[in-house]
C-alpha cells in the first residue's frame, strides 16, 4: 500500500509517499501561490496512492475538496521528527508563517506546545523579507550572516517594524552582514525562549524550511547549549509526518 | 566638567556593594522595596536596609519572557527578569521583597515573583480621599512593621519610628533641594545628571552619605559646576517629563530631547518629584506614614487629582515650556490617564503635549526622535 | 462566551470537541455561590450579599489562590478532557495568571492550552490549528 502526506503551508505545497515499512517513495514540492487548492490538485495527480493525510494551513479545503482525514502541523511534524530520530522528545518547526516547539512523550505523542503570535515574527517570512530588504538571496541569507562577527542589536520582531529598524540601520551605514547577524540572533532568541517554556532538556530536532538555514542551525545550538539534530530534507517532515499516520489509520 | 561628580558616585557605588555585603554578614537584614508606595522608614527603623529594586534595564526583559506574556510593560519584565536572571546584587541582597497591589501587571507579577523570594504584597487601596481607604491602607502598614519585626528580630518603637522619618525626611529634603536646583534658568544641571545622581544615591545603604552628597552637588550646581559654557541662556527649551518612571537603561527620551537641543528640567513621576513629600514628625507615625504614602499621586489610583495639582504646581514653579508625558508600553493607567493629561495641560496653560508611549528597547529611537524634534518645533 | 464573540467556541466545537463547562465571569463564576437569603434583616442579608461577591474569584485579586481549586474541581464535576484557558489580549491578570493554572492543572495531569486572542478574525486559523492540535493531544 501507498501513503501519502500532503502538508499545504503558507509558502509551499510538499508531498510525500510512504510505503508500509514507512519508507518514502517520492516527494515532491511547490510554491503555495494564490490557488492552494489547484496547486494541491496538480501535485496530487502526479502520484499514485492508496490513502491520503492532509496537514498545514490549507488542510481544510483540502478535507472539503479531496475528503481526506486532516491532522494539524503540530502533530504531523511530532511523528515526522520522531520517527527520524527515535527517541526525541523536543521538535522546533520554524515554517513559513508559523513557530512552534513541540514536546514529546516517549511514544512520540503530544505533550505540549507552544506557537508564535499571530504576526509572522520569527518565521521564514520574516527571514524572507528581512533577506530582501537587505539585498540579499535567501539561500545565501544565512551563510552571510555568520560571516560577521557580531551581531547588531535588533529588538522589533514584528515584520513590519525590523524593516524599518533594518533600514534606519542601512542609512547609518552599518554592515550588512552584522545586521542579518543580528536578525537571526533575534529570531533564535524567541526560538529558544518558545522551546524553554516546552522542554528543559534532550535534543532538539529542528525542522521546517527555515533548518535549512546554516546561520539560524549554528546559533539554535550555540545558544541553547543542547544538541540540535537536522533532517535532510527539514521542509518535508511535516508531510512525512501525516504519511506516516494515513498508515496508521488503517 | 569642574566637578566631576560622576566618577566620585561610581566610586561610592561600588564601596556601597562591599557595605551592604560586610553589613549582611554582621547580621542586618536588608529589605526590597519595589514601589514608592510602601514606606522604606518602617525598615529603617528596625536597622534594616532598605533597597530600591527597579527594572530599568533592557537586557533581561528576553528572559522575563520566556515566563511572563509579552503585552506587558517593560518595567515589570525588566524586574521580573533581574529576579529569575538573579543578576541585579540588590534582589541578590534582600531577605523579603516588599510589593504593592498598584497596577494588574505588578501584582500578578509579585504572585509569581514569591517563586524566587519571600514576597510580601501590600494591600494597597485605590482610592485615596475615603476614611475605609485610609484604615484599611493602616491596618496593612501595621501588617508590614510585624513581618519587618519577624524578619529583624527588632521591635519598632515609636522613638525608632519617629527617627526613621526624620532620616527619610532629611534624605526626601535633600532630592528635592537638588531636583528644585532646575527652578533656575538656565537650569544647573542636565537632566540625565540629575537622573543619574538621583538614580544611583538611592541604592546607598548610608543615607546619611547620600545626604551630605547630594547636598554637595546642590553647592557646586549653584556654583554653576555643572554648566557647559557653551549654552546661551534661555536658548534650549525647558521640558517636564511626566509619566512613567525612568531610570538608567531607561533614559532614552531623557537623551533624545538632550541631544535635540532642549533641556529636561523637571521630572514629574516617581522616580523624581514624587518623591519630594514630607511626612509629618509631629503626630502618631504609623499614621502619618499612611497619610502620606496613600497621598503618592500615581495613575494606579482612581481618582489621581493629586497628579493634576502636582503637574500645574510643577508647570509653574519650574517655568516649563514644554510637557512629555512618557508611557511604558501595556501600561494601562498611564496610557488612559495620558488623555486627561493633555487635555489638563492644554486647558490650563495653553500648552501643547507630547505623548510617548514606547519600550526600553533602541529600535524607535530614529521615530522618537522625529516626534520629539517636532514637538520642539511647536514650542 | 460573550455573544456575539464566540470565535472561540466555535474553533472548538468545529474541530471535534465540545464545551462542558464554563468557568468564567459569564460562565459559573456568576452563578455560584447563591446568597444566603435565610435571615430577615436587612443588615443579615446585607451581610449575606456581601459575603456572595466578596468570594468572586476574579484573577485581579492576588492572590487568588481559590480560582485554581475551583478550576481543576470544574474539571473533574464536568469530566472534562482538558481545559482551555482563554485570556483577552492586554487583559494582564487573566494572561498572568493562565500560567499557574496551567501549572496547577498539569499537576493533576489535566492537559491545559493557554489562548490569548481579541474579537477580530485574523487569526482564526492560527487559533485552529492550536485547537485542534489540543484536541489530538487529549483524544
Amino acid at each position: 500500500m501507498r501513503y501519502a502526506g500532503i502538508d499545504i503551508g503558507s509558502r509551499s505545497i510538499e508531498l510525500v509517499v510512504v510505503n508500509d515499512a514507512c519508507k518514502v517513495l517520492c516527494r515532491f514540492q511547490a510554491d503555495t501561490g494564490f490557488d492552494p487548492m489547484a496547486k494541491a490538485k496538480k501535485i496530487v495527480n502526479r502520484v499514485s496512492y492508496d490513502r491520503i493525510m492532509a496537514t498545514g494551513y490549507g488542510r481544510n479545503l483540502f478535507e472539503i475538496s479531496f475528503d481526506a482525514p486532516t491532522v494539524t502541523e503540530i502533530k504531523a511534524h511530532a511523528r515526522g521528527a520522531w520517527t527520524l530520530f527515535p527517541g526525541s522528545q523536543t521538535v522546533l518547526d520554524i515554517g513559513g508563517q508559523d513557530s512552534k516547539a513541540i514536546a514529546l512523550f516517549e511514544n512520540g505523542n503530544v505533550k505540549k506546545f507552544e506557537m508564535n503570535d499571530r504576526c509572522a515574527a520569527g518565521t521564514g517570512k520574516f527571514l524572507e523579507i528581512m533577506a530582501g530588504t537587505l539585498g540579499f538571496k535567501i539561500e545565501d541569507f544565512g551563510k552571510e550572516a555568520l560571516m560577521a562577527e557580531k551581531g547588531l542589536n535588533i529588538s522589533s520582531m514584528c515584520t513590519v517594524f525590523a524593516e524599518s529598524e533594518v533600514t534606519s540601520l542601512i542609512a547609518k551605514g552599518q554592515s550588512r552582514q552584522e545586521i542579518a547577524r543580528g536578525l537571526h540572533d533575534s529570531v533564535i532568541r524567541r526560538a529558544i525562549s518558545m522551546i524553554n517554556r516546552v522542554s528543559s532538556e534532550g535534543d532538539i530536532v529542528f525542522t521546517g524550511g527555515v533548518a535549512k538555514n546554516l546561520c539560524m542551525t549554528t546559533l539554535l545550538s550555540e545558544k541553547l547549549g543542547r544538541k540540535v539534530r537536522i533532517p535532510d530534507e527539514p521542509q518535508f517532515v511535516g508531510s512525512f509526518g501525516a504519511a506516516l499516520l494515513a498508515l496508521e489509520i488503517g | 566638567m569642574k566637578y566631576d561628580i560622576m566618577n566620585k558616585l561610581q566610586q561610592i557605588m561600588e564601596q556601597n556593594l562591599i557595605d551592604i555585603e560586610q553589613a549582611k554578614d554582621r547580621g542586618q537584614s536588608a529589605i526590597g522595596f519595589y514601589c514608592l508606595y510602601s514606606p522604606m522608614e518602617l525598615a529603617v527603623a528596625a536597622d534594616a536596609i532598605p533597597l530600591p529594586l527597579c527594572g530599568t534595564s533592557n537586557e533581561p526583559i528576553a528572559t522575563a519572557e520566556e515566563i511572563l506574556p509579552r503585552n506587558l510593560c517593560p518595567l515589570i519584565k525588566s524586574s521580573f527578569g533581574f529576579a529569575v536572571k538573579d543578576t541585579c546584587p540588590f534582589f541578590r541582597f534582600s531577605d523579603i521583597i516588599i510589593g504593592d497591589t498598584t497596577c494588574d501587571g505588578k501584582k500578578k507579577m509579585f504572585e509569581l515573583l514569591s517563586r524566587y523570594k519571600p514576597t510580601h504584597v501590600l494591600q494597597l487601596p485605590q482610592s485615596q480621599d475615603t476614611a475605609m481607604a485610609l484604615s484599611l491602607w493602616r491596618s496593612e502598614l501595621e501588617r508590614f512593621k510585624k513581618i519587618v519585626e519577624t524578619q529583624t528580630g527588632v521591635a519598632i518603637n515609636n522613638d525608632r519610628l519617629r527617627a526613621a522619618i526624620r532620616l527619610m525626611n532629611l534624605e526626601r529634603g535633600a532630592r528635592k533641594a537638588l531636583m528644585d536646583m532646575n527652578k533656575a534658568k538656565p537650569a544647573p544641571l542636565s537632566g540625565s545628571q540629575l537622573l543619574e545622581i538621583l538614580f544611583k544615591v538611592g541604592f546607598l545603604a548610608d543615607k546619611e552619605k547620600g545626604i551630605s552628597l547630594m547636598e554637595e552637588v546642590v553647592a557646586e550646581a549653584k556654583n554653576g559646576s555643572f554648566l557647559s559654557e557653551d549654552v546661551v541662556a534661555g536658548s534650549r527649551k525647558r521640558i517636564l517629563l511626566t509619566g512613567v518612571p525612568v531610570g538608567l537603561g531607561s533614559d532614552k527620551v531623557v537623551k533624545i530631547v538632550e541631544q535635540s537641543g532642549a533641556d529636561v528640567v523637571a521630572f514629574e513621576n516617581c522616580s523624581g518629584y514624587k518623591q519630594a513629600f514630607f511626612v509629618d514628625e509631629k503626630t502618631n507615625p504609623l499614621d502619618a506614614l499612611a497619610e502620606q504614602y496613600l497621598a503618592t499621586p500615581c495613575s494606579v489610583m482612581s481618582p489621581n487629582n493629586g497628579r493634576f495639582d502636582l503637574l500645574k504646581e510643577m508647570i509653574q514653579e519650574f517655568s516649563v515650556d514644554g510637557v512629555i508625558d512618557l508611557t511604558w508600553q501595556a501600561c494601562h493607567t498611564y496610557n488612559v490617564e495620558a488623555f486627561r493629561i493633555e487635555e489638563f495641560v492644554q486647558k490650563t496653560f495653553g500648552m501643547p503635549i507630547l505623548h510617548l508611549e514606547t519600550d526600553y528597547a533602541e529600535s524607535d529611537t530614529e521615530q522618537l526622535r522625529v516626534r520629539i524634534e517636532a514637538y520642539l518645533e511647536m514650542l | 462566551m460573550a455573544v456575539p464573540n464566540w470565535k472561540l467556541p466555535w474553533i472548538i466545537e468545529t474541530s471535534g470537541a465540545v464545551i462542558v463547562g464554563e468557568e468564567s465571569c459569564v460562565g459559573k463564576r456568576g452563578t455560584r455561590n447563591l446568597t444566603d437569603n435565610s435571615t430577615n434583616t436587612v443588615d443579615e442579608l446585607m451581610e449575606a450579599i456581601t459575603d456572595r461577591y466578596f468570594k468572586v474569584d476574579c484573577a485581579i485579586f492576588s492572590p487568588n489562590n481559590d480560582r485554581l481549586d475551583h478550576i481543576i474541581e470544574m474539571a473533574k464535576t464536568y469530566k472534562a478532557d482538558g481545559v482551555i484557558h482563554y485570556g483577552l489580549q492586554f487583559c494582564q491578570p487573566y494572561l498572568m495568571e493562565s500560567m499557574p493554572v496551567e501549572k496547577a492543572l498539569e499537576e493533576k495531569n489535566i492537559p491545559c492550552l493557554r489562548i490569548d486572542t481579541d474579537y477580530s478574525m485574523e487569526d482564526v486559523g492560527q487559533l485552529k490549528t492550536r485547537v485542534e492540535a489540543f484536541v489530538e493531544i487529549i483524544k
